[in-house]
């Protein structure tokens, strides 16, 4: 009853064992899979069967007679490709959104980006699939990296955009009443302070057009096989100790940018002009 | 003056040209065709028929499997909202360090090609797999049983693919509840339970809306999950409007179907965020009735 009012506020904030329970068991959830995954790979049994012998041979087998390594590479550079176009394009039209746009226009821009990632991909990747039949492009990989363009675009919009808006304009307009034309003052003022925002905007494309395996199943031409399309064809023969290898390795690399994400995101939040996401 | 604005008027096209090109090429003008293939089964330059629809409302097949779509990501939403509710608030109410790194580590599977997540819950839910021993005791699935290529592995690979999503969202709406509140309640004698009934939820309401929302429509637009974990009987709307498009080669037909499942997944997103509202409003209606009564 004589609590302080410190001491009842960090009662009440306190996490409940229960909840902290839950917490742990959600965890548990998402990882135990991706975990099993990971020691299977080091597993000896082509077949995931117990008990445990430990061996490299999968990571062997990936990089020499796997046929998962054609597959991964070629992902790897469409999604290079479709993530530097969508820096370069996606931070032009977010300087635009920000400094240019009239209401109207703005507001189209951003419902059509918005369509791009909140429609189902199964619907969009069929509707675009019309479309290149219709104008002669098909299934192909110009189709694809337009598709995966447009689909990673709205990541680079969005994250630039909401980093400009909190950059103080003020730093902008006095870099052009010193005489800087809009250029000098975009590279040489507001760049470098997006520069955090926009590699985030990059990593997060590539990780997107990586993985869009309904975009690239609609629009890939027959025959070219990009690694979530190699996976879906595989996937039905069964266990696949190699796929587990990189698997193995596909998760960590994920870990390995979303750490760099993360430091990006610390360091944004400590450049001067602006606030914390 | 006169040559800054030249200049302005020159780089702002530029600027905005390439993303609206793509934008506009390879999602405006791909939905507008697909509305209006969908009135033209017999190819783009005849004329314009509601065939395709006839067809759709003749066959009783494609009204069921679109309630079983619709059914299937409502339920699969549901159990990601119970599972990520608690997890949420718990990480809500942990110090910023510790918070900051399990947000991190939920970002891992949500970056993962979800293809890899459908992968590792095959290999989960095999046969003689230790989860499936789990299933078993709590009665998730029959004796000897594995719930592989049936509905219900759908449904976990959904959730599964989902948790990561749906804890982001409630937490976001969860960090505002400030602690303030709670030890007000707290020294006016309301316990743990109580203050999560009256305070935590009501306040959380809005983030668990937009949370379903943002997973049931993905959800319904589900198809690779279905086909690889459903089985025979775990065909959704999605696997036949890919059929249309690939096997079946009926393009109108398979627009149609998109929009039947697009609009449905939208109306009932939209009844959901409706519910809220609707509620505050009878509870102020009634609250302005006992006003006058008094």
């Amino acid at each position: 009853m004589s609590a302080s009012p410190r001491r009842r506020l960090r009662d009440a904030e306190a996490v409940s064992p229960f909840m902290a329970a839950m917490l742990g068991l959600c965890l548990a959830i998402l990882f135990v899979p991706l975990a099993i995954i990971i020691v299977l790979s080091f597993n000896a049994s082509p077949y995931g069967a117990l008990p445990f012998e430990g061996t490299f041979k999968w990571y062997e087998a990936l990089f020499t007679t796997s046929d998962l390594l054609g597959p991964t590479l070629l992902s790897l550079e469409i999604s290079a490709l479709v993530a530097l176009n969508a820096a370069l394009f996606g931070t032009m039209g977010a300087v635009w959104l920000d400094r240019r746009a009239s209401r109207a226009g703005g507001g189209l821009f951003r419902i059509g980006l918005l369509s791009a990632i909140t429609v189902p991909w199964l619907i969009l990747g069929l509707a675009m699939l019309l479309v290149m039949n219709a104008i002669g492009l098909g299934r192909s990989l110009v189709s694809i990296y337009l598709g995966l363009l447009a689909t990673t675009l709205p990541y680079v919009v969005f994250i630039v955009v909401a980093r400009l808006q909190s950059l103080d304009q003020d730093l902008d307009h006095a870099a052009r009443s010193l005489g800087a034309n809009p250029f000098t003052s975009f590279l040489r003022i507001s760049a470098p302070l997006l520069l955090p925002s926009i590699i985030s905007g990059t990593l997060i494309a590539f990780m997107v057009s990586f993985n869009n395996f309904l975009i690239q199943y609609f629009l890939a031409p027959f025959g070219v096989q990009t690694l979530p399309l190699k996976i879906y064809t595989l996937i039905r023969v069964g266990y696949l100790p190699d796929l587990n290898a990189l698997a193995t390795i596909i998760v960590l690399v994920t870990c390995l940018l979303i750490a760099v994400l993360h430091q990006l995101g610390l360091r944004n939040a400590a450049l001067p002009g602006g606030a914390a996401p | 003056m006169t040559r800054r604005r030249l200049l302005q008027a020159l780089t702002t096209p530029i600027l905005l040209l390439p993303a609206a090109l793509v934008v506009a090429l390879m999602v405006v003008i791909p939905l507008a065709v697909l509305v209006w293939y969908s009135f033209a089964p017999d190819g783009p330059g005849a004329r314009l028929s509601l065939d395709s629809y006839r067809r759709m409302v003749a066959t009783p097949l494609y009204g069921r499997l679109a309630l079983k779509t619709l059914w299937t990501a409502g339920i699969a939403a549901l159990i990601t909202s119970a599972i990520a509710w608690c997890p949420a608030w718990a990480l809500s109410r942990l110090p910023a360090r510790a918070r900051n790194l399990i947000l991190l580590v939920i970002v891992i599977p949500y970056l993962t090609s979800y293809l890899l997540l459908i992968y590792s819950i095959y290999v989960v839910l095999g046969p003689g797999s230790p989860a499936m021993a789990l299933f078993r005791l709590i009665g998730f699935a029959g004796p000897g049983a594995s719930i592989l290529y049936t509905p219900t592995a759908t449904v976990v690979m959904l959730v599964y693919e989902n948790l990561p999503l749906m804890i982001f969202v409630l937490f976001s709406g969860m960090q505002r509840i400030e602690g303030t509140l709670l030890a007000a309640a707290g020294s006016l004698g309301a316990g743990r339970w109580s203050r999560i009934r009256h305070i935590v939820f009501p306040m959380s309401a809005p983030a668990l809306v937009s949370g379903l929302v943002m997973v049931f429509v993905p959800m319904g637009g589900a198809f690779v999950e279905s086909q690889i974990l459903g089985g025979p009987n775990g065909l959704l709307l999605g696997n036949v409007i890919a059929d249309q498009m690939t096997r079946a080669d009926d393009p109108s037909f398979g627009s149609a179907l998109s929009l039947l499942l697009l609009l449905g997944t939208l109306a009932l997103s939209g009844l959901v965020s409706l519910v809220g509202p609707v509620l505050e409003w009878l509870r102020s209606d009634r609250r302005t009735r006992d006003v006058r009564l008094a």
